[in-house]
């Protein structure tokens, strides 16, 4: 039985989708089992950033409503046979599934895949219900502003209510210097007022934008710091006890991690 | 959202339509209160209001009503409209103080005059979820910014108050709010909204809470050290 993981954050464009895109790219590099599923049904977009739109014949919509099987909608990955992504409906909207329907859909997915990454849409209406349900795990993604932590917070209680109690962050798009120079919320005030274990920090990094356009995750690229930071929260997932890498010339930047990591 | 926050202590839960006005609401519950009887002797009562946003007026007359019942407490009331729960004596087990009258709307300006129970909201408070109290309310945890806290009573944090927090709601001018790091940017004393200068003062160091009160003083809401409280 696999595990079900919701990538999530309230806010939009703080990189929900390029952290599913990565984060299960960097999994099947691992050669782990995993599942792509695009819930955000009317505005997909996993697709693209996966370099698989060409593929697509059925999606997520055509199998809750059983006019197709769920291996048939399943598209294979490119680059890795382990990787399989469950595309959004681009012509429905949120209303189309019910979480009743998605929490079968998961289970079932789960049950051939070691790990199930959703991609939940923006917002907190029925799309959000649709996107946690079935979820084990929950990784809250947010950037260092403070409109993105208000809404990180608001989709954490909300994932409490949902029984999804112990989320993890993933703080996305921090860019060392500027924190440095004080332009920017540092690491800890993030901590501070969200309180929920870390997963991850990716550092701002233009190759992800570069690569994102390429359908082709930075996780994958060798010497991307942002695809470094990737392959590492792929791992914390599957539960190994990774440090924290310094971006370089950033001394002060890992002491105040390792302190935060209690390491 | 299809599931809310489960209640607690597993009493009964009274579901009341969210689209009824007031008053039609509060003859359900009494009609379900009466339909379960003996079932709700000595329970643990949650009412699920599904996404209506009570006032505090009109939480304190549901109480009231299932305080007419013997034995029966109402424990918990669900908000689905915030995501979160306001509860209701959480601390405070023994029924509330017998005839204990609602404040004034005109308070004093000395100590809150508010006797009824405390409720202690253990968890931190996230940004949507409200709780509202016929009482004084404790919270062990943050309130962060967009989460509201609104009692009767004083309203006291044990940890950073970030959000809105409402103290003396029925108009209480006694009643103070108080927080180990005060970084809201507005708090309201009865009727009185006491803002944060503009470019307001850097949050605190976290490492060194600076404890601090809030209270109406001359018309106008000050904020104090609490050194030296009572």
């Amino acid at each position: 039985m696999g595990l079900a993981v919701v990538v999530t954050s309230g806010k939009g464009g703080v990189g929900k989708t390029t952290t599913c895109a990565n984060v299960g790219a960097a999994l099947a590099a691992g050669g782990r089992s995993v599942a792509l599923v695009d819930a955000d049904i009317g505005l997909r977009n996993l697709d693209l950033v996966m370099g698989l739109e060409n593929r697509i014949v059925y999606d997520l919509v055509d199998v809750v409503r059983g006019q197709a099987k769920l291996r048939q909608a399943l598209i294979r990955d490119k680059r890795f046979p382990n990787l399989q992504l469950l595309p959004a409906a681009q012509t429905k909207d949120k209303t189309a599934v019910t979480p009743a329907e998605m929490r079968e859909l998961v289970a079932e997915l789960k049950a051939s895949f070691e790990y199930v990454l959703v991609d939940c849409p923006a917002g907190i209406e029925q799309g959000f219900a649709n996107a946690v349900a079935g979820a084990d795990q929950a990784i809250v993604v947010t950037t260092p502003e403070v409109a993105a932590v208000r809404d990180a917070d608001r989709i954490i209680g909300l994932l409490e209510a949902e029984g999804l109690t112990e989320p993890r962050l993933l703080l996305n798009r921090l860019r060392p210097q500027m924190v440095r120079r004080g332009d920017m919320m540092e690491i800890e005030d993030v901590l501070d007022i969200l309180a929920i274990p870390l997963i991850g920090v990716v550092p701002e990094d233009e190759s992800v934008i570069v690569t994102t356009n390429r359908g082709e995750p930075a996780a994958l690229v060798r010497d991307s710091r942002a695809g470094q930071a990737y392959r590492d929260v792929a791992r914390r997932l599957m539960g190994e006890d990774v440090p924290v890498r310094a971006a370089e010339g950033e001394a002060s930047f890992l002491g105040r991690l390792r302190r935060l990591w209690g390491t | 959202m299809e599931q809310r926050a489960l209640p607690r202590g597993g009493g009964p839960v009274v579901r009341l339509g969210e689209d009824e006005d007031f008053h039609r609401l509060c003859e359900r519950l009494e009609a379900e209160l009466a339909r379960l009887g003996p079932e709700v002797q000595g329970a643990a009562v949650t009412l699920d209001v599904g996404a209506r946003l009570l006032s505090t007026r009109e939480l304190l007359e549901l109480e009231a009503i299932v305080n007419r019942y013997a034995g029966v407490r109402l424990v918990q009331v669900i908000d689905s409209s915030g995501g979160g729960a306001a509860e209701a004596g959480g601390a405070a087990d023994a029924p509330s103080t017998g005839g204990a009258a609602l404040p004034e709307g005109r308070g004093s300006a000395r100590r809150s005059t508010w006797a009824g129970p405390a409720e202690l909201v253990r968890r931190t408070l996230r940004s949507g979820q409200r709780v509202v109290s016929s009482g004084h309310v404790v919270v062990l945890g943050d309130v962060n910014s967009g989460a509201e806290v609104v009692a009767a009573g004083d309203v006291v944090v044990i940890g950073a108050l970030r959000g809105t927090a409402h103290a003396g709601a029925l108009g209480d001018e006694g009643a103070v709010v108080a927080a180990l790091r005060l970084e809201a940017g507005q708090v309201r004393i009865g009727r009185h909204i006491g803002r944060a200068p503009d470019g307001a003062r850097p949050p605190a160091d976290p490492g060194r809470p600076r404890p601090e009160v809030a209270r109406v003083k001359d018309g106008g809401i000050v904020i104090e050290s609490a050194r030296g409280e009572a």
